[in-house]
């Protein structure tokens, strides 16, 4: 008992992050999510490899089953779990297009892996700006404004769902 | 010989029996339908489903709706219902004075107090008082430690933060000294500075201890007895919060208070009463119950209640081409309900829970046009249509095939918009009763207390299970087994309470845990469907005594819920009934009583 224990002790679970020559790329929003979720990280250096591929054994290698890779030849941050078959990372953020507050959200997300908590999917958990002043009078809302978010409501809807299972609204 | 098709239009489905009729009356039964009814029940627009239902129930014989010797129509029981829900208390705080919710992570633990401080003033005060600080959303959490922790070596004591991103664990993470902080704040700007203010974060696991204590919070900001009556409902609203601020307002005036929500005046034969909705629903059944026969129900005009039953009866009126003032209110249940309501000036968005009663009420008026549909529906399809029994005749004949019945025996159709039972003695003598209050109200109470403002979702919780998607290749059931898949689960489905639809999963997005939102479910169930089904076996049982009634037999879709049989078994089982789901011809289950029983009474009547 004793021994089994001990020969992983030196594992220390944590979320395990490779990067591969990411010499200029700035983790620290990802290792952010992390830390206000409270999961440790480890970080480790690979001198080659592709993301999807690393990430996956990071996942492998981490206690918690969760792994992180990020590439600066791709340009690529990938999350992934053990149990996710390698080909299929849970997400795949591309550098050069992702702002800072996606980096973070990875972390919060690769925490939330861990904990068996619903992911962050969108910019609703995360306030960052002061939202719209107290509703004092409600502002002039034109019909055509609302006709547009009504619209944009129901495409996101209709992606959401329609990637998902076919839902329609039976009636 | 002839074939005959029984077509059953209910409120929510129409469903066909079909059969063949041989040379001396004797029917065999071919196939059965179910489809979606089209339109209100009893109007034109029925016609369509029937005929889908029609074809669905020919298709597997082969036959051609020409071949059709007869159709029969049920006559249906004229009866619509309508819910409305009826707030009876609102919270209101007028001035902002509480922040309780549920972060994910808020930062620290335990409680601080002090006065509240803008971040960017603390370098520049230099009083020891203890403060609460204040961090909008433009500064980075680095920025905001660091601050805090140059004022403490300056001396000043730092007792708590309001924060306003989801930055509570990393900026706690860099103080010298931990302090509760709560984060998530959307509102930080309407926070007021320099008030005496306690910030309270419980460890993980547990909520809050102090800040939901009316006493606790008197002894924090010195409030006499009269201002403690005064914090009872902000108290309330952050009872089981795992952090909450709580600031002390010059002018903080909270006050609950009564809406009033009208009057209903139940009319009996001889007697008249009334009762003010907002006594709740106890006391609106109890009344009900003492009021018999009952003859009308009545709402005072201009309230939620005047204008629901106006809405009621107009819908009625037109449906059956008949006067308004003819129509009436026949039956209503009441049930106590919760509904969430905005704090008024809350900083983070927070609700409580506002006492409501929900309503369902019922109009019954002499007959649907059932015979303009018939008519309708011979000339569409060029077979003769008859109007044949009533409803609740037809649903015993129906009823009574099932294997391992006789008479006397009840039926209890619970619907979606009426609860109806029926009774039939050894003599072959039927009664039967029409209630207000089924599945619609179920849903909508289940809508409410769960704040979804949803109707479809709350549809789905309503008819299937739940589960905790807990990796991202198992799900948890609510029954406590654990089921793997092949392939990952979506991962907008991790980590949250879905509803095993008929499509696949639905995500919930809400905080309630999947315990909570079966006991919604189950309440909701019980306080319609358990209390319906009771009343209306008393209102047909020999002298009201349901110990009477020996079978009961379940019928309908609602027989088919996965919990509901159980419920009303469990209720009836104190009676000694017994109480079982339907077994139409000893294979339809619960559906299909109505269309087979059209067709039995026509061949029955006709043997004779």
């Amino acid at each position: 008992m004793a021994e089994y224990a001990s020969s992983y002790e030196s594992r220390r679970p944590a979320v395990c992050l490779v990067a591969v020559r990411a010499k200029g790329i700035d983790l620290e929003p990802v290792l952010w999510g992390l830390e206000e979720e409270g999961i440790p990280v480890e970080m480790q250096e690979a001198a080659q490899g592709k993301s999807v591929g690393l990430a996956k054994e990071a996942a492998h290698a981490s206690p918690l089953n969760v792994g992180i890779a990020v590439s600066g030849v791709e340009q690529t941050i990938v999350l992934h779990h053990r149990d996710l078959p390698a080909d299929q990372p849970l997400f795949v953020i591309d550098l050069r297009s992702a702002p800072v507050k996606e980096l973070r959200r990875l972390g919060i997300n690769a925490a939330r892996l861990v904990k068996a908590e619903p992911l962050v999917l969108n910019d609703k958990v995360t306030p960052d700006l002061p939202e719209q002043a107290p509703q004092k009078a409600s502002p002039e809302v034109s019909d055509e404004l609302v006709g547009r978010i009504v619209e944009s409501v129901l495409a996101e809807l209709a992606k959401a769902r329609g990637t998902l299972w076919k839902k329609t609204a039976s009636a | 010989m002839a074939y005959i098709a029984g077509v059953d239009v209910g409120n929510n489905t129409t469903e066909v029996a079909l059969a063949e009729i041989d040379g001396r009356g004797n029917p065999r039964f071919l196939s059965s339908s179910t489809v979606r009814t089209v339109g209100i029940k009893g109007t034109l627009r029925n016609a369509m489903g029937i005929i889908e239902a029609l074809d669905q129930a020919l298709q597997p014989t082969g036959l051609r709706r020409n071949q059709l010797d007869l159709v029969l129509l049920n006559e249906a029981t004229p009866v619509i219902g309508d819910i409305a829900m009826e707030t009876i208390t609102e919270t209101v705080i007028t001035e902002s004075a509480m922040i309780g919710h549920n972060p994910s992570t808020p930062g620290g633990r335990g409680l601080g107090q002090g006065r509240t401080i803008a971040l960017d003033q603390l370098s520049s005060s230099s009083n020891h008082q203890p403060y609460i600080v204040i961090v909008p959303g433009e500064v980075e959490f680095k920025d905001a430690a660091a601050q805090i922790n140059a004022a403490r070596e300056r001396g000043l004591t730092v007792a708590g933060a309001i924060v306003q991103k989801d930055d509570g664990v990393l900026i706690n993470n860099r103080l010298d000294q931990r302090v509760p902080i709560v984060d998530e704040v959307k509102h930080i700007d309407r926070v007021p500075v320099g008030m005496p203010a306690a910030v309270e974060v419980a460890q993980p696991g547990r909520t809050i201890e102090r800040l939901c204590n009316p006493y606790d919070i008197a002894t924090l900001f010195h409030l006499d007895s009269e201002d403690t009556k005064r914090v009872v409902p902000m108290a309330r609203a952050l009872m089981g919060t795992r952090s909450a601020v709580v600031i002390k307002t010059p002018k903080g005036d909270i006050e609950q208070r009564r809406i009033p929500a009208g009057h209903i005046t139940l009319v009996g034969h001889k007697q008249k009463a009334e009762v003010p909705v907002e006594e709740g629903a106890d006391a609106i059944m109890a009344k009900l119950a003492t009021i018999c026969p009952l003859e009308e129900i009545r709402a005072e005009a201009g309230t939620n209640v005047g204008g629901m039953f106006e809405q009621v009866r107009k819908v009625m009126a037109e449906l059956t081409d008949q006067p308004v003032s003819t129509i009436r209110v026949q039956d209503i249940i009441a049930v106590d309900t919760f509904k969430p309501q905005q704090v008024l000036g809350a900083l983070a968005g927070e609700f409580a829970m506002g006492n409501a009663v929900g309503l369902a009420a019922m109009v019954q008026t002499q007959k649907l046009p059932m015979q303009r549909l018939a008519r309708k529906l011979e000339e569409e399809i060029a077979v003769k249509v008859m109007v044949g029994g009533v409803e609740a005749e037809m649903a015993i004949r129906g009823a009574l095939t099932t294997p391992g019945t006789k008479p006397p025996l009840a039926t209890l159709d619970l619907g979606g918009g009426s609860t109806d039972a029926s009774i039939i003695n050894d003599a072959g003598e039927i009664r039967s009763v029409h209630l207000a209050g089924a599945g619609d109200m179920v849903t909508l109470l289940i809508d409410t207390e769960l704040g979804l403002n949803d109707h479809e979702l709350a549809e789905e919780i309503k008819k299937h299970p739940l589960a905790k998607v807990e990796t991202l290749f198992h799900m948890r059931h609510e029954d406590g087994s654990v089921q793997f898949f092949d392939k990952p689960l979506d991962p907008r489905l991790f980590g949250r309470v879905v509803v095993l639809g008929d499509r696949g999963p639905i995500p919930l997005d809400t905080n309630h845990l999947l315990a909570q939102i079966v006991a919604v479910r189950q309440g909701a169930k019980k306080k319609v469907f358990v209390r319906n089904a009771l009343r209306a076996l008393e209102r047909v049982a020999p002298a009201g005594n349901i110990r009477l009634i020996h079978f009961v037999v379940l019928v309908g879709g609602s027989g088919l819920d996965f919990e509901i049989p159980k419920m009303i078994s469990d209720a009836l089982f104190e009676y000694g009934v017994v109480t079982g789901r339907g077994n139409v011809r000893g294979s339809e289950g619960p559906r299909n009583a109505v269309a087979t029983g059209l067709v039995l009474a026509h061949t029955q009547h006709r043997g004779m």
